[in-house]
């Protein structure tokens, strides 16, 4: 078979995500399956070494299982991402990525003849170091070498692959995750050097919910995370303007109560005189920067602090109109104005609802950041929401080994092309 | 500690309770054996004299069932080992069953070992017979597969001369960048059955053309 026929019959998407894992070939066609992207190390024993089952780390669906087990889960559970950068000396955390690169190749090894390995496509964050590229190259080279599972791989940033996935190939991708956001300026490939990171996501607006929560009187459920996360997307509102929408619910105060009923329990949660806060969550997602959040900062709420991961600087508490212009502002000037016309929202952390009787106090993601840029001078802004941004990744992945011809080997310089591992 | 005849008493009542009928079974050996649902249950009892060797010597003993067939568990003792040797049991296809305190109770059964398909291509070595048809089915698998291997060298060698003739071609004639492009218009165009195999956002996508040009002619 011809090296393109059967790269493309081959390609494998893997995106490794902060919190889950997306896998797939070609084949599987509109979605990745997805695992939780961590990894069990059992106990080592003489008996699992007889039984023959002495992994040293376990992942995938088998995890829940071992959980099951109530041993040391904050020694043994391994999450190897934080902010999606896997620390280069933290060896357990590496041996967890290389076993779901394994997992996932191997499930879908094709049964008979003719295969020579995939050709994978692997999507890391835009703020990845130079070594995970190199780490992950190696674990390829070893997926070759002991079990054939791949022929060829190549590493992309996230945004780009989200880019791709919606096709749009000028624009500036705004990926907000559960730590932080990443801002990549892409021109039919990602503008390296004008990659913003922010270090702020979902779990700051889950903070500003749970010091809510306690001053609504429900104390005792702020610390239960998944609970506050719940109560955010039900009852968190962006408003178009911060200060007229807190009038406005202090004047119409039915006008903006709502109650949230904890599934299978008899507890509601209303927010009552407080339900005004319910601005508070969306704004501090784009701008924390209002003079209201100091009350929560001095009160205890962590400030998000300027951090250096790496070499690259994930700023507190830029506003996002800022974030995008900052990044924009990096890139040639022709370019800018086309920059401005294609902002593409991704995540989870941008599905704000508009209620029908708010409407005007309310907005979505996509009119919020318009507004900021306008207020920042930016006209001519065009902003869209991603549709099923979890798969926009692994999508990315797919055309994008689809697409790039199978003799292009891979350049450190321009951090593209396949590195060719089948001998 | 609990004796082994008051255990064999609890599990015959939890194996009767789970619509599984006595069958018999070696005090000596600590082996009961139970019918039921179509299939042939053997249940290795221990007690805490044992320790964990029995529990390794009673682990190997159990996959040598568990391999032919039968559905083989472990009556083990709550604290004879750690959860995770009784997952690397459990991973192999063996059930336990824990006693202690609050009495017997089955760890939830592995996919493996409570899989249809699994139960259903189970070898049952019924009779000498049986085997050799078996062996004799195999020795003419093993034949179409040498068979096989022979049309694959065959395939190869031409896959080969393939390549190496539509490498001169490219060398010779126009270098077409937007290969990738074509190759997906050509199918569509082939059949309306293909179109509808490309995944949406494959569709109509203009970085297939833009990543085609990042050929090894243009890069």
């Amino acid at each position: 078979m011809h090296d393109e026929d059967y790269k493309r019959r081959y390609v494998f998407g893997a995106d490794y995500g902060t919190s889950e894992f997306k896998y797939g070939p070609i084949t599987q066609g509109e979605r990745p399956l997805a695992v939780e992207n961590r990894g069990y190390f059992p106990e080592k024993s003489v008996l699992s070494q007889i039984m023959g089952a002495d992994h040293e780390v376990v992942v995938g669906k088998d995890v829940t299982l071992f959980l099951e087990s109530g041993a040391e889960l904050a020694t043994r559970l391994v999450y190897p991402m934080r902010e999606g950068i896997v620390m280069k000396d933290d060896a357990r955390a590496w041996k967890v990525v290389k076993e779901l690169t394994h997992y996932a190749l191997e499930e879908f090894r094709p049964k008979g003849w003719g295969f020579n390995g995939f050709y994978v496509v692997a999507a890391l964050s835009a703020v990845a170091p130079r070594y995970m590229y190199e780490r992950l190259f190696e674990i390829f080279d070893s997926m070759a070498k002991e079990v054939g599972l791949v022929h060829s791989a190549t590493i992309i940033p996230q945004p780009l692959s989200v880019a791709i996935a919606h096709k749009k190939t000028s624009c500036v991708v705004v990926e907000s995750g559960h730590g932080n956001t990443q801002l990549a300026p892409i021109s039919r490939a990602p503008i390296r050097g004008a990659v913003v990171a922010l270090n702020r996501g979902g779990s700051d607006a889950n903070a500003i919910m749970a010091e809510i929560l306690k001053d609504a009187g429900y104390g005792d459920l702020a610390g239960e995370e998944a609970l506050v996360r719940k109560v955010k997307e039900s009852l968190g509102l962006l408003p178009a303007d911060l200060d007229p929408a807190i009038s406005f619910a202090k004047s119409n105060p039915e006008a903006v109560r709502a109650v949230y009923a904890v599934p299978g329990t008899r507890l509601k949660i209303e927010l009552a005189e407080n339900s005004w806060t319910r601005f508070l969550v969306g704004e501090y997602v784009f701008n924390p920067n209002h003079e209201i959040f100091q009350s929560y900062f001095k009160r205890g709420m962590p400030r998000p602090k300027d951090t250096k991961l790496g070499d690259v600087v994930f700023y507190g508490t830029m506003d996002v109109a800022e974030a995008i212009i900052t990044a924009v502002e990096k890139c040639p000037v022709e370019l800018q104005p086309l920059l401005y016309s294609q902002i593409l929202l991704s995540g989870g952390n941008f599905s704000w609802k508009v209620p029908e009787k708010l409407k005007g106090i309310c907005v979505d993601s996509t009119t919020k950041v318009k507004r900021m840029m306008t207020e920042k001078g930016i006209e001519n802004v065009e902003v869209n929401m991603a549709s099923e941004p979890q798969y926009s990744v692994w999508r990315g992945c797919i055309v994008y080994g689809y697409a790039v011809p199978a003799g292009y080997n891979w350049s450190w310089e321009k951090m593209e092309g396949w590195m060719n591992f089948y001998k | 500690m609990v004796l082994r005849t008051v255990l064999e008493r609890a599990l015959t009542n939890y194996m009767s309770k789970q619509g599984l009928r006595f069958e018999g079974g070696s005090m000596e050996e600590g082996v009961l054996r139970f019918v039921g649902n179509g299939f042939a249950y053997v249940v290795k009892v221990l007690d805490e004299m044992g320790g964990r060797p029995e529990l390794i010597s009673a682990a190997l003993e159990s996959a040598f069932w568990a391999a032919k067939g039968e559905r083989a568990y472990i009556l083990v003792p709550r604290n004879v080992a750690s959860m995770d040797e009784l997952m690397a049991i459990r991973l192999h296809g063996i059930g336990l069953l824990l006693h202690g305190t609050h009495g017997l109770e089955e760890l939830p059964p592995m996919v493996k070992h409570i899989g249809k398909d699994e139960t259903q291509t189970s070898v049952k070595y019924e009779n000498a017979s049986h085997v050799i048809e078996r062996i004799e089915k195999l020795e003419r698998f093993v034949q179409r597969i040498n068979e096989i291997d022979t049309l694959v060298s065959r395939l190869e060698r031409l896959e080969a001369l393939y390549g190496k003739l539509s490498d001169r071609l490219l060398a010779f004639g126009d270098v077409r960048p937007s290969h990738v492009k074509t190759a997906v218009a050509d199918k569509s165009n082939n059949s309306a059955d293909t179109k509808t195999e490309l995944p949406s956002f494959m569709k109509d996508n203009p970085w297939l053309d833009i990543l085609a040009e990042k050929g090894p002619f243009n890069a």
